[in-house]
């Protein structure tokens, strides 16, 4: 009996370990970009405008969330998926127009292709990123009490959304915003790209 | 046998994460949550009813700002619609957002602040009111103060603060100098609040139920006549209108009345004209930032004014 229980703390301070992939995921939220303007092209060039701005506060977890999906029965190809979650500082924040709404924490869920990729016009990761606003404790994306505990399934009104291909140049695509529920397609304005 | 280690691993990694992980949301909610409206369901749908007519002012102020030229006037008329919701309170808990979108869009680290402490206000209240062996009250509510101060994030601190926090700043004390029946109503519904721990302090159910009576006919008197119906001089405070409960649970007057003083410090931010526009959300996260704060403002005479 002892031994089992003895393996079991084993097994679980093996889990508590950061591994070195999850380092590497750690290190990609930490070096998403600090600030990038974008416009939402509308007609008649009345485009609206926004940008960020954020400072990396501290990791909600000790270490990203992963999990490995394996594709063959030798464990050699495998994709795996990971998630992370980052506080931002205070002062970090969107700015639509002339107001300035707190950016509260970095959501990522991201998928590491590494093992599986066989042409190079997969990506290495695929990397959701979520900047979000006013949701200070990061409890989202969803209520995890819904319905039972009342409010809303969905917690953030109001984020950044981009997917990011490439890590070595952290370029924003796919991008959007969520103010206050309602949602607009974006671009990258590289003209005022810092 | 690899899947049950995959499935340990699992749970030690989430049972790690749970230690370093913030919630607005409060769950699991406590096997008592919302018990207290099953008991005492006047006195429930009042507090819901208070959320509501907390909400509606703050979006009515914040829509109107820079345009009311008489204030009297626009506070008899909020006054009454606040009458109809507290003669029909609602049955269940109104979102905030739902009422208020402009206010909790402008205010958003204070709502999370008042939402997380609302929650110890209600669990406490539940856990007070049902619990059958009254020797296990003390150690459930300690449970309930353990969560809440461990969310970090949105918990308000519970350390004491001198009234300065309240009523020290260059916007302080506008509220209830151009709406002082509106002021006297939020500080009734605060009374009303800590009377009702007060009352639960009671030894016997049946003495408990006679006193929430006593609390919500008293609630109606103060309200019979604003605002000289609602004679406070200051905003009630814990301590001094709930001494068994403060001496009881010593950690929990100095949060509940900080939150308070939050709100009267809302009030005050939307109706001064010192702060710009611009500047209210500004403020209102920088005074919420000080609501946490357990060194700001910091008091050794707790629930006292000072």
């Amino acid at each position: 009996m002892m031994t089992k229980v003895f393996f079991l703390l084993m097994v679980f301070n093996g889990a508590w370990a950061s591994t070195p992939d999850e380092t590497v995921y750690r290190q990609l939220a930490l070096n998403v970009r600090k600030e990038a303007n974008f416009k939402v092209p509308l007609p008649n060039g009345q485009n609206l405008m926004f940008s960020y701005a954020m400072q990396i506060g501290k990791a909600m977890w000790l270490d990203p969330i992963s999990y490995t999906f394996p594709l063959d029965f030798e464990n050699k190809k495998f994709y795996r998926h990971f998630w992370d979650k980052i506080f931002l500082e205070d002062g970090s924040a969107i700015k639509i127009g002339n107001e300035n709404v707190p950016l509260t924490c970095l959501y990522l869920e991201g998928q590491d292709n590494r093992s599986s990729k066989d042409t190079p016009l997969t990506p290495d990761f695929v990397l959701k990123i979520y900047l979000v606003a006013n949701d200070f404790p990061c409890t989202g994306p969803v209520n995890p009490g819904w319905p039972a505990n009342g409010g809303k399934k969905e917690i953030w009104d109001t984020y950044i959304y981009y997917e990011i291909r490439d890590p070595t140049i952290m370029l924003p695509m796919e991008i959007k915003i969520r103010h206050r529920w309602v949602e607009f397609s974006a671009t990258l304005e590289l003209s005022r790209e810092q | 046998m690899k899947n049950i280690f995959a499935i340990f691993s699992l749970v030690g990694m989430l049972a790690h994460s749970q230690a370093l992980h913030a919630e607005i949301v409060w769950y699991p909610l406590p096997p008592e949550a919302y018990s207290f409206g099953k008991k005492y369901p006047d006195a429930q749908r009042l507090l819901f009813a208070f959320d509501y007519g907390h909400a509606l002012v703050y979006e009515r102020l914040l829509a109107d700002r820079g345009n009311i030229k008489d204030p009297a006037k626009l506070e008899k008329e909020i006054l009454s619609q606040i009458m109809v919701i507290l003669k029909n309170p609602p049955n269940i808990k109104v979102d905030e957002s739902d009422i208020a979108p402009n206010y909790v869009f402008t205010f958003p680290l204070t709502v999370s602040l008042f939402d997380w402490s609302h929650m110890l206000h209600q669990f406490v209240l539940d856990v007070m009111a049902t619990t059958k062996d009254r020797r296990t009250v003390p150690k459930r509510i300690e449970e309930l103060l353990e969560k809440y101060h461990s969310n970090t994030r949105v918990a308000i601190t519970g350390a004491c603060k001198t009234m300065d926090f309240m009523d020290g700043h260059y916007f302080s004390k506008t509220f209830r100098q151009t709406f002082p029946s509106f002021n006297l109503l939020i500080w009734s519904y605060h009374w009303f609040q800590i009377k009702l721990y007060e009352a639960l302090m009671e030894q016997t159910e049946e003495d408990r139920d006679d006193e929430v009576k006593k609390v919500v006919a008293q609630f109606w008197k103060l309200l019979s006549d604003l605002p000289k119906s609602a004679p406070f001089e200051m905003m009630p405070m814990t301590a001094m209108e709930a001494p068994m409960f403060a001496i009881a649970f010593p950690n929990i007057p100095g949060a509940f009345d900080n939150n308070h003083m939050l709100h009267d410090i809302v009030s005050d931010i939307l109706v001064s004209d010192k702060v710009a526009s611009d500047k209210i959300r500004g403020e209102g996260f920088r005074m919420a930032r000080v609501a946490q704060d357990p060194e700001a403002y910091k008091s050794e005479m707790c629930g006292r004014h000072h």
